[in-house]
């Protein structure tokens, strides 16, 4: 049963961060499908990042292609780690990457149909200025409500994003005081979005033959990938894109729809293919354990929204993990009175053994250090099962949990080489700091790449 | 600047005991103003890495780093005004 779902956002809200030196722009995908793009359109994407904030000329074209781009960089960058997704989700105009995803379309169709719906979407924003705001808090009998009270006006519910997330979009003075309206009436939030026209409402009804016109040179493939259309929550049908393509812009997206289908039918795990984590948000929204992580935001090095920890990793391979094994001697200076080992070493050998495995991978003591950070030990747990006397040939055996949270957990056996008997169990646990001891509230991208080879590593 | 509702202070309160396994504590007894760490609620600073992934799971924001955590930490208002302003941004 298929069970991965990349999910591809809609435009981003504002230009990306990608700055010299962004660990993204050294990327071998992101160079060749950035000079791709270059050559087919005058887009210059590094150009646009480099530009400064503020006002700049045909934003929105520029930032859907940005997220088109951007899309399909990550969508390359998963396939290679490893992840083979069952089926595609897109969110509004993440339409055209999922398409090219699936090999629907060629990238560079996916490029030619983003950047001129793009630009009649710009010249309709032109004509007939329009606006689109997300009202967080509210139920959606009171969202309709306030699209009724404000009748006469030209107000639509624009997403149906889930977890009383909702996008109104219409006329940009009525959009103005439905926000207004939705802050009175208690909503946790209420903000305009970064679009100037009424995307996903009836009146861009009347584009539809000029989008079928910008289609009628390509040729669409089988999808290779199923991409689920959210309005029939089926898979999209290679004779019913054009119809899609032409009539999206006009209807609303059910975001909603699309992840409550997909968390009944068994998935579990959705990656967002952006820069962004908004589907990721809302996804979580929908259902607080959905496990569901950006690919944009893994690189940027939070381990933030990733679930569970902070690596590409397939999910397939996640469930179990091998110790890593070290062998040691008891020697005579750690044996008691009693004749067997004091309970205070097998502390000491933990650290041996967590050593062996962390200075393979770049991450010992003084490794991180060279990186300014220490991760000092803030829990320990042990469990003394049977003893171990002078001589003894043992294996202390390390592996590292996997944690959501910015802590690195440490599992450890301590076992007799001979016959496997385990003497004892325990734990630690660590927290990163910098040289001062302030405490980290995400891993570094350093050591998220060094966590990820390790885990690789331990990985059964 | 927003003011959280009730409803948003009391699901930061469940969410820190969900997160923290306080299970012998009801959302009643968090005042809504009181220090969450020391003296307070008495939570430590590991713990608010527990909080930083809860919050960003349920609410979507995020708490990059300690020194936005000292000021968003002091008290469960201080945390819900941080969830609305960050989602305001959105």
């Amino acid at each position: 049963m298929g069970e991965i779902a990349f999910c591809f956002p809609g435009q981003l809200q504002e230009r990306p961060m990608l700055r010299e030196g962004h660990p993204l722009r050294e990327d071998p995908f992101f160079k060749e499908l950035v000079e791709k793009a270059s050559r087919q359109t005058s887009f210059d994407l590094i150009g646009f990042l480099k530009e400064r904030e503020g006002p700049c000329d045909e934003l929105g074209v520029k930032l859907q292609m940005t997220t088109y781009l951007l899309s399909m960089v990550h969508f390359f960058r998963l396939k290679k780690a490893g992840w083979i997704p069952d089926i595609l989700t897109e969110h509004s105009m993440g339409i055209y990457a999922s398409l090219a995803a699936s090999e629907a379309i060629s990238f560079e169709e996916g490029l030619f149909i983003t950047e001129s719906i793009g630009r009649l979407l710009e010249k309709e924003g032109r004509l007939h200025p329009g606006a689109m705001a997300s009202i967080i808090g509210l139920p959606l009998e009171e969202v309709k409500r306030i699209c009724e009270d404000l009748h006469g006006s030209n107000l639509f519910i624009a997403n149906y994003n889930g977890g009383l997330h909702y996008v109104i979009s219409g006329e940009a003075e009525a959009v103005e005081k439905a926000i207004l309206l939705a802050l009175a009436r208690k909503a946790l939030s209420a903000t305009r979005l970064a679009f100037s026209v009424a995307l996903h409402t009836p009146l861009l009804f009347p584009l539809r033959q000029e989008i079928q016109n910008i289609l009628k040179e390509i040729r669409i493939a089988q999808p290779k990938i199923p991409i689920l259309n959210h309005w029939t929550v089926r898979p999209l049908k290679k004779e019913e894109v054009k119809d899609f393509l032409s009539e999206e812009i006009s209807r609303p997206v059910y975001w909603d729809r699309c992840v409550e289908t997909l968390l009944r039918k068994g998935f579990n795990q959705f990656v967002e293919v952006g820069q962004e984590a908004t589907l990721t948000k809302l996804i979580r929204w929908i259902d607080h354990e959905a496990e569901a992580f950006s690919a944009g935001n893994q690189i940027k090095g939070g381990f933030g929204v990733t679930a569970k920890g902070c690596s590409f990793r397939h999910p397939s391979r996640e469930s179990k993990m091998k110790y890593h094994e070290t062998p040691l001697q008891v020697r005579f200076y750690e044996v008691d009175a009693y004749g067997m080992v004091w309970h205070g070493h097998y502390v000491a050998w933990f650290e041996v053994g967590r050593n062996d495995l962390t200075q393979r991978f770049q991450m010992g003591p003084s490794q991180l250090k060279a990186l300014n950070l220490l991760a000092p030990v803030v829990e320990l747990n042990c469990q003394f099962k049977s003893p171990a006397t002078f001589g003894d040939s043992l294996i202390i055996q390390t592996t590292m949990e996997r944690t959501e949270v910015a802590k690195l957990i440490f599992s450890y056996r301590v076992l007799v080489q001979e016959n496997g008997r385990i003497l004892a169990t325990g734990t630690t646990t660590h927290v990163l700091t910098d040289l001062k001891g302030n405490l980290l509230y995400r891993v570094p991208l350093e050591v998220v790449e060094r966590i990820e080879a390790m885990q690789r590593y331990l990985e059964v | 600047m927003a003011e959280p509702n009730d409803h948003l202070i009391e699901k930061i309160k469940q969410l820190i005991i969900q997160r923290l396994k306080l299970a012998d504590m009801t959302p009643e007894m968090i005042e809504t103003d009181a220090p969450l760490f020391g003296e307070g609620l008495g939570l430590d600073s590991i713990d608010a890495l527990e909080l930083v992934l809860g919050l960003e799971k349920e609410f979507g924001v995020v708490i990059p780093d300690a020194e936005v955590g000292k000021r968003v930490f002091q008290s469960v208002r201080t945390l819900a005004q941080y969830v609305v302003e960050e989602q305001g941004k959105r």
